[in-house]
C-alpha cells in the first residue's frame, strides 16, 4: 500500500484512552500521530459563558452535521440525537469533565463469578485482575495530579496517599459527614483529577466551581489537554491533527493494521501509514469506525468476525437525588465562612456491594454528593421544571431569586453497573449520514432490569442520607428521577482470552486483527461502580507499556 | 414554601416531563435546541417567515412568563438566536408557537395575544403549560417550555447577547458580575477564608 504519510504509531482520538497512548509512545521514542476530529482549543477559547459553552453544541457535533440516533428497543424507529457523545476536541471529555476520580474494586472484576450471572445479562469477568491495573492508578494520579486523602473511605482500594491534598469542601459537608455517619455510612473526601497545589507549572485551583461542562482556564482540571497531549508534542515526536476525521482503518491481506484513512481540516481524503494503530475514539465511535471499516477479510467490520463489536453497550451513571436547604438554617449551624465555596466533596461506597437486600444484583457503586452546579440558566430551568411548569409570573421570578439567594441545593448522582445484555448495542444506521457521508452510529438502549432495581434502592438510601441533615421541614423539597446519561460509555469491544467472546485479547489488541489496539471505554466487559475514565486512562497506561514492551522486541 | 416529597409514581412521570423538556447531562446544563418532532412543526402552506407580530406575541408571553423579560432585552436576545444556523427548526417552531397563542386569543376573546390583558394572556398561557391546547401534532405543553427556556436564557445570559440588559437577571440572583473566575467575592466581602487557611479535610 501506498500512503501520503506515515508513522509508527498513529492513535485515532486524543481523550483518555488515546492521549496516554500517544505520550507514553512518543517518550519511548516512537513517531506518533494523533487523529482527533475535533478542533484544539487553548485556554483562550474556555470562557466563562453558560449560553456558549453549555447549551450549543461546544463539546459535541451538531445535530445536522453528525447526528447519532438512538432507540429504547427495537420496536420503535431510532430517532436523531445529540447523546451518546464524549467530546469531539483534543483531550476529549476529559476538557470538560468534572474530576472525579475512582478506582475500581476486586468486585468490578469479578462480577460473574461472584453473581452466578444475571438472567439475560452478558455479564464477563475481566481477564486481568485489579492488581494488574493498581500500579498504573498510581502512575495515573502521580503523573497529572489527582486530589484526596487516603484512608478514610474504607472501601478503597490503594496502597499509597494521594500526590495532592483533597479541595477545600463546603462547610456543609460536615452536616452530611454526621448525618451519614449515623445511618452507618463512611464519607469520604472525594478524590478529583484537580490540582489542589501548584503541580509541575500548573497552578492550583482557584474553585470557580465550574469545572463540569467548562474548560478549565486555570489548567488546574488535570484534563489529557494539559497533561498528555502537552507532554507528548514535547517529545517533537508526536503531531496531534486536529479537525482530522478517521473513516476507515486499513488491514492488509493477513489482517495486519496497515493504517488509517482519514479527512483531514479541510475535508481532504488522506491515507497515513503505520505499525500500529491505536483506536480511542469512545465505545461508540470506534465500534462505529471498526463496522465501517469493512473488507473481504472482514464483510462485517474489521475484527468483527464473531459479531461482537458494538454489543454489550454499557454507561456508568444511573440515577440523581436532590434536596433543597435553607441558606440561613445552614449558616446558623456551620457558620458564614466558605459559604460560597462550590464544592460539597463527599463519597459514600458502602452499597458498593448489597448483599442482603434481596436485589437480583446485589451491587450498587459510588454516591457523589455535591453541590447544584452553578449555572444559573440551567439551575433556573430545573427550577421551572422541579415545579412541574406549573409556576410562572410573579411568582415564578420570586421562587427563582430565593433559589438563588436563599437555599443551598445538594445532590448525589449514582454511579453503577448498567450490565450488558442483548437491549443496549451499538450498530450502524442503513441509510442515514452524516455530513463526512458516513453512515451514522444508532444506539439502540435501555438498563436491564436489574440495575434499573438497584438505581431505585441507592435512590431511596442516598435520599435518606441527605433527609439525615435535618433540614427546617417546611424548606424542604425533595425529588429523584431515574436517568442514564450517555456520556460514560464502555463494552462495545470487549477484551477477554477467548477469541470467541471477546472482541480484544487482556492487552486489548484485537484478536483478529494485528497490531490494532482499542484503548477508550470500549474494551470493559462490565462498567463497574466508578465513572470510567480513571479507569481507561490507567488501562491505557498499562496497554502503552506493553506495546512499547513489542516495539522493543521488534514484534511490530 | 410548600414540601412535595414525591414518591416513586410521580418521580417517573416527573422523569418524561424532564426529558420532553430536554434536560440531560450531569446536571450543568440543558440542550434548548428541541426535541421537536417534524409533525409538530407548520406545514409549508401555513408557514410564514418570523415578523413582526411573531415578535410582538412572544415579547408578550414572555413578559408574563417573567415580568421584566422585556425590560431585560429578552426580545432581542431572541432575535440574537432565533436566526442563527443551528437555530432554524427553533425559528418556525417558535412562530408556529406565537400563531397559536394568536389563534387561541382570538377564539376567546376577539384580540391577538398582545392585546388581551395580563389575566386572560396568564390564562391561554396556563393552558398551553398544562397540556390543554393541542393542534394536530402541534402541543402547547412543549411550546411553553420551551419558551420558558429560551426567556430564562435571554434572562441570565451573558449580556453580549443582547438579554439580560443593565445585568438584570444576574443582579436579581445574587451574581452581578455573572459566573466568577475564582473563588474570592469579587465585591471584595471577605466571605471565605482562602482555600487553605485553616483546613484540614
Amino acid at each position: 500500500m501506498n500512503f501520503s504519510e506515515q508513522a509508527d504509531v498513529v492513535v485515532i482520538g486524543s481523550g483518555a484512552g488515546g492521549a496516554p497512548v500517544a505520550a507514553v509512545l512518543a517518550e519511548a521514542g516512537a513517531r506518533v500521530v494523533i487523529l482527533e476530529k475535533g478542533p484544539y482549543y487553548t485556554s483562550a477559547d474556555f470562557i466563562h459563558d453558560e449560553v456558549k459553552i453549555c447549551r450549543r453544541d461546544f463539546w459535541v457535533p451538531y445535530l445536522d452535521d453528525e447526528p447519532h440516533t438512538i432507540r429504547k428497543s427495537e420496536d420503535v424507529p431510532a430517532k436523531r440525537t445529540r447523546s451518546g457523545w464524549t467530546s469531539a476536541c483534543v483531550g476529549g471529555a476529559t476538557v470538560h469533565m468534572s474530576g472525579f476520580f475512582y478506582r475500581l474494586k476486586p468486585s468490578d472484576f469479578r462480577l460473574a463469578e461472584m453473581t452466578g450471572g444475571i438472567e439475560s445479562a452478558q455479564i464477563a469477568d475481566w481477564p486481568i485482575s485489579i492488581e494488574t491495573l493498581l500500579p498504573y492508578y498510581d502512575m495515573l494520579e502521580a503523573r497529572i495530579g489527582v486530589s484526596g486523602r487516603a484512608g478514610v473511605n474504607p472501601f478503597e482500594v490503594r496502597d499509597r496517599p494521594f500526590p495532592l491534598p483533597p479541595l477545600r469542601p463546603h462547610p456543609s459537608a460536615a452536616l452530611f459527614d454526621k448525618a451519614a455517619r449515623s445511618l452507618g455510612y463512611h464519607p469520604y473526601p472525594t478524590p478529583r483529577a484537580i490540582a489542589s497545589r501548584v503541580f509541575g507549572q500548573r497552578p492550583p485551583c482557584n474553585y470557580c466551581g465550574l469545572c463540569g461542562d467548562y474548560g478549565c482556564e486555570n489548567a488546574s482540571k488535570s484534563s489529557c489537554l494539559v497533561t498528555f497531549i502537552p507532554a507528548a508534542e514535547a517529545t517533537g515526536r508526536c503531531r496531534v491533527k486536529a479537525r482530522s476525521m478517521a473513516r476507515r482503518v486499513l488491514v492488509d491481506d493477513t489482517g495486519r493494521v496497515r493504517g488509517v484513512e482519514y479527512l483531514d481540516a479541510q475535508g481532504k481524503a488522506r491515507t497515513i501509514g503505520a505499525r500500529v494503530v491505536c483506536l480511542a475514539a469512545s465505545a461508540i465511535e470506534s465500534a462505529r469506525l471498526l463496522l465501517m471499516s469493512q473488507s473481504s477479510r472482514f464483510p462485517h467490520g474489521l475484527a468483527n468476525n464473531n459479531g461482537l463489536v458494538g454489543k454489550n453497550l454499557t454507561f456508568s451513571t444511573l440515577g440523581k437525588g436532590t434536596a433543597v436547604f435553607d441558606r440561613r438554617e445552614i449558616i446558623d449551624r456551620v457558620g458564614l465562612r466558605g459559604m460560597d465555596l462550590p464544592f460539597f466533596q463527599r463519597s459514600v461506597q458502602d452499597d458498593y456491594w448489597m448483599e442482603g437486600t434481596g436485589l437480583s444484583l446485589p451491587k450498587g457503586g459510588t454516591y457523589n454528593f455535591i453541590l447544584e452546579h452553578p449555572n444559573p440558566i440551567n439551575a433556573a430551568v430545573r427550577l421551572a421544571a422541579g415545579e412541574r411548569w406549573e409556576i410562572f409570573g410573579s411568582e415564578f421570578k420570586d421562587r427563582l431569586r430565593r433559589h438563588f439567594l436563599e437555599q443551598l441545593t445538594v445532590e448525589f448522582e449514582i454511579f453503577g453497573e448498567s450490565l450488558p445484555w442483548n437491549g443496549s448495542y451499538v450498530d450502524l444506521e442503513p441509510e442515514r449520514k452524516d455530513r463526512y457521508g458516513l453512515p451514522v452510529a444508532r444506539i439502540t438502549a435501555r438498563n436491564h432490569p436489574a440495575a434499573d432495581e438497584v438505581n431505585v434502592k441507592m435512590l431511596e438510601r442516598g435520599m435518606d442520607m441527605l433527609k439525615a441533615m435535618k433540614p427546617a421541614a417546611e424548606s424542604t423539597s425533595a425529588w429523584t428521577w431515574r436517568d442514564t446519561t450517555y456520556h460514560l460509555q464502555q463494552g462495545t469491544c470487549r477484551f477477554g482470552t477467548d477469541p470467541a467472546r471477546s472482541v480484544l485479547d487482556p492487552t486489548c489488541q484485537a484478536h483478529e486483527v494485528r497490531n490494532l489496539y482499542v484503548t477508550d471505554g470500549s474494551f470493559m466487559p462490565t462498567s463497574g461502580g466508578v465513572p470510567s475514565t480513571a479507569t481507561i486512562m490507567a488501562n491505557s497506561l498499562r496497554v502503552a507499556d506493553l506495546i512499547r514492551e513489542r516495539f522493543l522486541r521488534r514484534e511490530v | 414554601m410548600r414540601v412535595a416529597e414525591r414518591k416513586r409514581g410521580q418521580s417517573m412521570k416527573h422523569t418524561r416531563r424532564e426529558i420532553l423538556a430536554g434536560l440531560a447531562g450531569l446536571g450543568a446544563s440543558s440542550l434548548v435546541l428541541p426535541r421537536i418532532a417534524s409533525g409538530e412543526l407548520p406545514s409549508p402552506d401555513e408557514e410564514r417567515p418570523f415578523g413582526a407580530d411573531e415578535r410582538r406575541t412572544l415579547s408578550a408571553a414572555e413578559e408574563r412568563l417573567l415580568p421584566g423579560a422585556v425590560e431585560a432585552g429578552v426580545p432581542e436576545y431572541f432575535d440574537h438566536w432565533l436566526p442563527h444556523r443551528s437555530f432554524h427548526l427553533v425559528l418556525r417552531y417558535m412562530a408556529h408557537g406565537a400563531r397559536h397563542l394568536d389563534g387561541a386569543a382570538r377564539k376567546e376573546h376577539g384580540k391577538p395575544f398582545a392585546g388581551c390583558t395580563g389575566a386572560q394572556q396568564d390564562a391561554i398561557l396556563k393552558a398551553f403549560a398544562d397540556g390543554g391546547f393541542k393542534a394536530g401534532k402541534f402541543d402547547g405543553s412543549v411550546f411553553f417550555r420551551q419558551l420558558m427556556e429560551l426567556t430564562l436564557e435571554g434572562y441570565l445570559s451573558d449580556p453580549k447577547y443582547g438579554g439580560n440588559r443593565n445585568r438584570a437577571g444576574w443582579r436579581l440572583i445574587g451574581i452581578p458580575d455573572g459566573l466568577r473566575s475564582c473563588w474570592w467575592n469579587p465585591n471584595g466581602v471577605e466571605m471565605v477564608l482562602s482555600p487553605d487557611e485553616g483546613f484540614q479535610d
